[in-house]
């Protein structure tokens, strides 16, 4: 007989008790691991289609926010086109290729829609799906070589080297996204105007005409809902001449890491330069909102589990109260009655932290599939956290239930018959 | 003298005033004596005892075991003092319900230095002594209740105690159970030289004692030792 395994038996003889006060600590925990467990896999797969997607370095004015770039405000600020050509005539390692943009909100027959314009033999093709689009373009020539080990270190191929840039978007012409072609009621070959704002305030209002060369396949991205013409085109109807509103550039994962940056940053002081990556959380809310849920989550259980062991600790002590005082008064020192305690706490925390565990994991490998599309492998790490974070709930529990054990006199088991 | 009380006190601080339990007792055990506590209901008998196994603090007064001062004793001091020189026998048996007769009497060993297989033997030899040989795995529910005092002095006795303390041992059980856990104590006060203190409102369980007190309203009223007597008759 040793005081563990009195513990033991105690827990085996009241085991719907101990299944009772481990629910709510399973479930939580459950529900963190499957959480973490979703959102680690969709944030990888939101960084490879990023990158996959677009320019990875973004080069806006200084004042610029980062909304702006996303939501086109009418007042965002811009910064000359010459910056480009002195990214290009510093002759920086790691720029593959430069597109200069300029982007504004406007109305087509009467609708809102974005306009973008971009510089088509420099605008680069970063989205697979505009290759599939039969929009051939030339061939990128990198300065990284596609087998490095560093370009391959995100751990799957860099379909960025293989994409080509839009080569053609003559003036008049534009290529459509899918959503707003749909929204403005336009396909390939027909024709729609876009008010164009004249230097002379008295001048009667006029318009330009385009038309759509291509309507992109649906990318699921902002893309989706703009309107692409060339550059040229849109500071000529926005009357902003000479000016952009961004810089996308492609850059070398390895020359990114390397500074690239630091070194864009002294070429173009007064910008802001920011890399995809830094954006990811930005676009992606959901992600955020994820995390913010994962983290007020964590601390729910933390006081969920923490009151639901500490419940149960206390009613045991409660029932065990006769019991406690027996073994006071063969001599128990109060110290015992604590380690017992505590001992049946960190049971009940490692058994509902690897419970929890599994059964987050599983909901994730068996739901994740089904619900978000995504393929979510255990995490073995998750394991770790698991129980110590249910080790910690339990503990935390346990310290009052505790104190008023130690309370209870040796001779409890008198009082009553 | 295995127990030395002198001038004890104990006031109780109940919410309808001060109790006073205990008043001023003097009371010296040599060892080996069986010793009966009687008194009316209330009179402070239990509170006597408890004090004299060190779960209870009296008010004032001093208390001496083997010459080891017990009201000067801290809380981990005096529980080390009960594990490892008094066994207890309660009136509701305080038997640990998930424990089987075995275990129950192996509580006590936690603390020795014995092995579980030493543990085990030991257990099972006192329960053998008590005639529960054939009992050892039961639970405490499924023995009678003259069975499951027996456990509870079997556990008493686990850890070799130089001091039996007992409240009404037999307070629930028929006259006729109550002779049989009588005549064990008896025993094992006689065959190990256990000193047996054992409070009772029985006139006749009393009559087992060698050496009878009589308490009331907190003080000792009657105190005859027919052991230390005996001499005395013997030489008369
Ligand atoms: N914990 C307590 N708090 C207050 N009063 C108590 C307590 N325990 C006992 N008493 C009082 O002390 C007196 C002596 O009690 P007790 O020693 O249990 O008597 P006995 O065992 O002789 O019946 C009684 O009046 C009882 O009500
Ligand atoms: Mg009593």
């Amino acid at each position: 007989m040793s005081l563990f395994k009195l513990v033991w038996l105690e827990l085996l003889h009241r085991k719907s008790q101990v299944l009772s006060g481990l629910l709510a600590i399973t479930l939580g925990i459950g529900v963190i691991v499957g959480i973490q467990s979703v959102t680690r896999v969709s944030e990888i797969a939101v960084a490879i289609r990023l990158d996959n997607l677009g320019a990875n370095i973004l080069v806006l004015p200084q004042a610029a926010s980062v909304d702006d770039y996303y939501t086109a405000d009418i007042d965002a600020p811009t910064m000359p086109e010459d910056f480009v050509e002195r990214i290009l005539t510093s002759t920086l390692p790691g720029v593959d290729n430069l597109s200069p943009k300029l982007t504004r909100r406007t109305e087509v027959n009467g609708r809102k829609v974005v306009l973008t314009g971009i510089t088509p033999a420099n605008e680069i093709a970063s989205k697979p799906v505009w290759q599939s689009a039969g929009l051939v373009g030339a061939d990128l020539t990198l300065t990284c070589d596609p087998n490095s080990e560093a370009n391959k270190s995100l751990g799957y191929k860099d379909e960025r080297l293989q994409r080509k840039a839009v080569e053609s978007l003559p003036e008049g012409s534009s290529i459509v996204g899918s959503a707003a072609a749909v929204r403005l009621g336009l396909s390939e070959g027909s024709t729609f105007t876009v008010p164009e704002r004249s230097e002379d305030a008295t001048a009667p209002p006029t318009e330009r005409e385009f038309q759509v060369a291509k309507v992109l396949p649906e990318t699921g991205t902002i893309d989706d809902d703009r309107i692409f013409v060339n550059l040229k085109d849109a500071q000529a109807v926005f009357g902003i001449h000479d000016q952009v509103s961004a810089i996308e550039i492609m850059g070398c994962c390895n020359a990114i890491s390397a500074g690239l940056l630091s070194q864009l940053r002294n070429i173009l002081p007064d910008t802001r330069i920011t890399t995809v990556k830094q954006l990811v959380s930005t676009q992606l809310d959901t992600n955020r909102l994820m995390q913010k849920v994962s983290l007020s989550f964590l601390v729910i259980v933390l006081i969920v589990g923490a009151i639901s062991i500490g419940n149960y600790i206390w009613a045991n002590v409660n029932e065990r109260r006769k019991e406690i005082g027996i073994l006071r008064m063969i001599g128990a020192p109060k110290s015992n009655i604590y380690g017992m305690l505590f001992g049946k706490a960190i049971i009940l925390g490692l058994v509902g932290g690897v419970l929890g565990y599994l059964l987050g994991t599983a909901a994730g490998v068996i739901l994740g599939p089904e619900l978000a599309g995504l393929n979510v492998p255990p995490v073995p790490i998750y394991l770790l956290w698991a129980v110590l974070l249910s080790l910690a709930a339990a503990l935390l529990g346990t310290l009052v239930p505790a104190w008023l054990a130690g309370r209870i006199e040796p001779f409890a088991n008198m009082q009553e018959v | 003298m295995i127990l030395d009380v002198r001038k004890v006190s104990k006031q109780y601080l109940h919410a309808d005033g001060p109790v006073d339990a205990l008043r001023d007792v003097d009371l010296q055990i040599p060892e080996g004596r069986f010793v009966t506590i009687t008194g009316p209901s209330g009179s402070g008998k239990s509170t006597l005892l408890l004090s004299l196994g060190g779960l209870i603090r009296p008010t004032s007064g001093e208390m001496f075991f083997h010459g080891a001062a017990l009201h000067a004793m801290s809380d981990n001091e005096l529980a080390a003092f009960r594990r490892e020189h008094v066994g207890f026998v309660m009136q509701n048996f305080s038997l640990v319900p998930y424990l089987t007769a075995l275990q129950n009497v192996m509580l006590p060993l936690v603390w020795g230095q014995d092995g579980k297989e030493a543990q085990r033997a030991k257990a099972a030899s006192i329960l053998d002594g008590v005639g529960l040989g054939g009992r050892v795995n039961h639970l405490p529910r499924e023995l009678s209740i003259g069975q499951q005092q027996r456990v509870a002095i079997a556990r008493a006795f686990a850890n070799d105690p130089d001091l039996i303390l007992a409240d009404e041992p037999t307070g629930n059980l028929d006259p006729s159970l109550s002779n049989d856990i009588l005549t064990l104590l008896d025993e094992l006060n006689r065959e190990h030289g256990t000193t047996v203190v054992m409070v009772t409102h029985s006139p006749e369980a009393a009559r087992r004692g060698n050496v009878r007190v009589h308490i009331d309203d907190g003080r000792i009223v009657e105190h005859e030792d027919s052991v230390a007597a005996e001499p005395v008759v013997a030489g008369a």
